[in-house]
This record gives structure tokens, sequence and C-alpha cells, in this order.
């Protein structure tokens, strides 16, 4: 076919349609819905009993704000990737690693003023699977409407925006289970929050390429 | 103001009103954006038919995600970002499938001339034949094209085209073999 050719069928198809609201503005929808939707599951599974001490430790709040903060810029950088060219600078995508790292950091920190007293190990690590468990549950519908919400937009980066899609839906429903969590240890939360958080963020390649093509 | 500005300005309000429903509008934009979009994609390609072929993949494209744009940002990142993620795209399809050829020129020399196929030609088959051929990739039918209706050799051929003699009978192979699954549908239908 020529490109003439192509150029009037393009032409004669031709309809209103109805733009994009910025990534902002779509982003601010998704995260209010999925907020939601986070907090019905939290209250659904049953706060944890531990919750009004768990309070009153700093572990608690770095791990709640560095979660809710990966969501936030992860969230955003998936949405402002799926519009062609709404990429101002490149290193914007990789803001998310702030919040994870500070997560990582402050945890490994306590780990291993923890291990100095050997105070980790009385627990099998299998043990924090319902954990994981919850999380990935509480994960699904802001996935799915994440996902959904991109894919009526025009993905360039198909591997990129799955993975800050699924890491965002992830660190909410991350966020979700420290209000759930009955352990809540440094060695339990990097094996059964972090890691859970950041391998489904990898998934997000594949997810991405997979669903996002257009 | 700079020509680049005045462009700018007037495809960011063409597409505003494509968006719209504007037929006109639409078509000065594609009509306008099309060599820029060529001259972007022959500077990448360093080959003008894979450059048209490319170009119809962001032209259609830039139709399908004609919502996203919004008409408050400059419209040229918008379309070149479309256009650099399909250029990519097609390279990278470009490159399994080459990697996928076997560069093996006994094998090569072991395929029929294709200087030699010669169909069996009669008036309903003359239409067939020109279906087949404008089924065919852009590639492909070039090169057929220039072995069988402008009658050139391989060698000229690949020089024509800027591919290696190689490359050239094994890209006619393909075509013939795609036009003899063409033909033979055509004869099955015939009886």
């Amino acid at each position: 076919m020529k490109t003439d050719d192509i150029v009037q069928q393009l032409v004669g198809e031709l309809r209103p349609v109805r733009r994009l609201a910025s990534p902002l503005r779509r982003f601010g929808r998704w995260f209010t819905v999925a907020a939601l939707c986070v907090g019905v599951g939290v209250a659904g599974f049953g706060i944890s009993p531990r919750l009004g001490h768990a309070l009153r430790e700093l572990d608690f709040w770095v791990g709640t704000i560095a979660t809710l903060g990966l969501a936030l810029l992860s969230g955003m950088g998936a949405f402002v990737l799926s519009v062609p060219g709404a990429e101002r600078r490149r290193w914007t995508r990789y803001l998310f690693l702030l919040p994870l790292g500070i997560w990582g950091a402050v945890l490994g920190y306590a780990l291993w003023h923890a291990t100095q007293g050997f105070t980790q190990w009385s627990l099998p690590l299998w043990a924090g699977w319902g954990c994981c468990r919850q999380m990935y549950v509480l994960a699904v519908i802001p996935a799915v409407l994440l996902f959904a919400m991109i894919r009526r937009a025009a993905p360039l980066r198909l591997g990129w925006v799955g993975v800050l899609a699924l890491l965002a839906a992830a660190a909410l429903a991350a966020c979700g289970l420290q209000f759930l969590c009955p352990l809540g240890t440094p060695m339990h939360v990097l094996v059964w929050h972090v890691a859970p958080t950041v391998m489904l963020g990898g998934v997000g390649v594949l997810v991405g390429r997979l669903v996002l093509r257009w | 103001m700079g020509s680049t500005a005045v462009h700018e300005e007037r495809w960011a309000e063409c597409m505003r009103c494509a968006q719209d429903g504007d037929a006109v509008a639409y078509h000065q934009l594609l009509t306008e954006i099309r060599p820029v979009l060529l001259q972007f994609l022959r500077v990448r390609t360093r080959d003008v038919t894979v450059a048209e072929d490319i170009l119809q993949e962001v032209l259609l494209a830039i139709h399908r995600a004609r919502h996203t744009y919004d008409p408050a940002r400059p419209f040229r990142p918008w379309m070149f970002a479309i256009a650099q993620h399909r250029f990519i795209d097609a390279y990278r399809r470009r490159q399994r499938t080459t990697a996928r050829e076997i560069d093996d020129e006994f094998a090569v020399d072991r395929l029929a001339d294709p200087t030699d196929f010669e169909p069996q030609l009669d008036a309903g088959l003359t239409e067939t034949m020109a279906a087949a051929l404008a089924a065919l990739p852009a590639r492909q039918r070039e090169v057929v094209t220039l072995l069988k209706v402008r009658g050139l050799s391989v060698k000229e051929v690949a020089v024509a085209v800027g591919i290696s003699e190689a490359n050239v009978k094994v890209t006619a192979h393909r075509a013939y073999k795609a036009m003899r699954g063409h033909l033979e549908g055509w004869a099955d239908e015939d009886g």
C-alpha cells in the first residue's frame, strides 16, 4: 500500500476524539480509587492488634511514608510515560528508587542492629507468607485499574511503564500491609514486604510488553 | 519567528482541529509532516524503502494516538517520540529477522536463479499476478519488479537496492514462494 493511500484512508476514517486528561489528573483519579480499594481491603482483613504499639515505632512510619512515596512516584511515572513526549527528563523515571532505597536502607540498618543482639531468628522465615499473600490480594484491583487506564493512552516504553505500574500497585498494597502486619521485624519486612514489592515490579516488564502493545 | 516555530504552531493547531474531527486540517497536517518524518527516518535507516515502510507505521500510530496529544504542549516532541519508537520497533524486528537468515553463499547458490522464474501468463493469471505482487512486502516487491519487469540482473538489482547479491536471491526466493501460494489459491478457486 502506498503512503498516499494510507493518508487518504486515515483522513477518511477521521472521527472526533475525546482528549486524554493530563497525566497528573489521571494519576489523581487512579490514586483516589486505588487507595480506597486498599483501605477497604485492609478493613476487610482486619487491622493488626499490634498497630497501637507500631504507631509509636519509627520503623512503622518510615515504612508507611516510603511505600506511599514509592506508590506516588511510580504511579505518576507510569502515567507520564504513557503519553508520547510527555517525559521531559529521562531521570524522572528513576525517582522511585529514592523511597525504595530509603526503605531498604532503614530496614538494613535496623536489621544490622538487631543481629547484634540475635533477636531476628526467633521466627521461621516462612512465617511471613501470609503477609505476601495479603499484599498481592490488595494489589490486584489497583493494578488492573492502572493498566486499564494506561491502555487508553499510547505508551511507548512498554517495559518501563509495566514496571512502574506494577510497582505503584504493589507499593500501595505494601502501605496498606503496614496496618495489617502482626510482626513488623526488619527481617520479616525485608523478606515479605520489600522483596515481593520489588518482584512484582520486575514482572511488570513482561506484563507491560504483553498487555500494553497498541 | 523561525520556520520551525511557524510549523510548530500550525501543526499543533491542525492536530487540535483534527481531534475535533476536521478532515481538511488533518489532511494538511499529514501532508506537511510526511516529508519531515521521512527525512527523520531516512537518516536513521539509510534506506528509502525501509524508511517509507516505517513512515506508514508512524502515520498509523499518530492516527491511533491522536487523542493523547495535548494542544497546550508542543507538537514536535509528541510526533517525534512516536516516530522514534516505531523506528526502534522496526529496527528490532529486522534484527530478529536477519539473525535467523542463513548467511551461506553455497546454500544461496543452490536456490533457483531468480531470473529463471517465468510464469505461464494468460489473461486471468495476469490480474492475479498483479495482486500477488501488490501483496508482497515493499522490499520483496521492489526486487521482483526490478528483476522481472525491468529485467535487471541480480548484480544490477543488488546495486540499485543497496543489498548484497545473496540477499537479492534470498529476497526473490521468498517473494516467489509467497506469490506461488497466492497463485495456488487462485488456481483452487478457478477449479
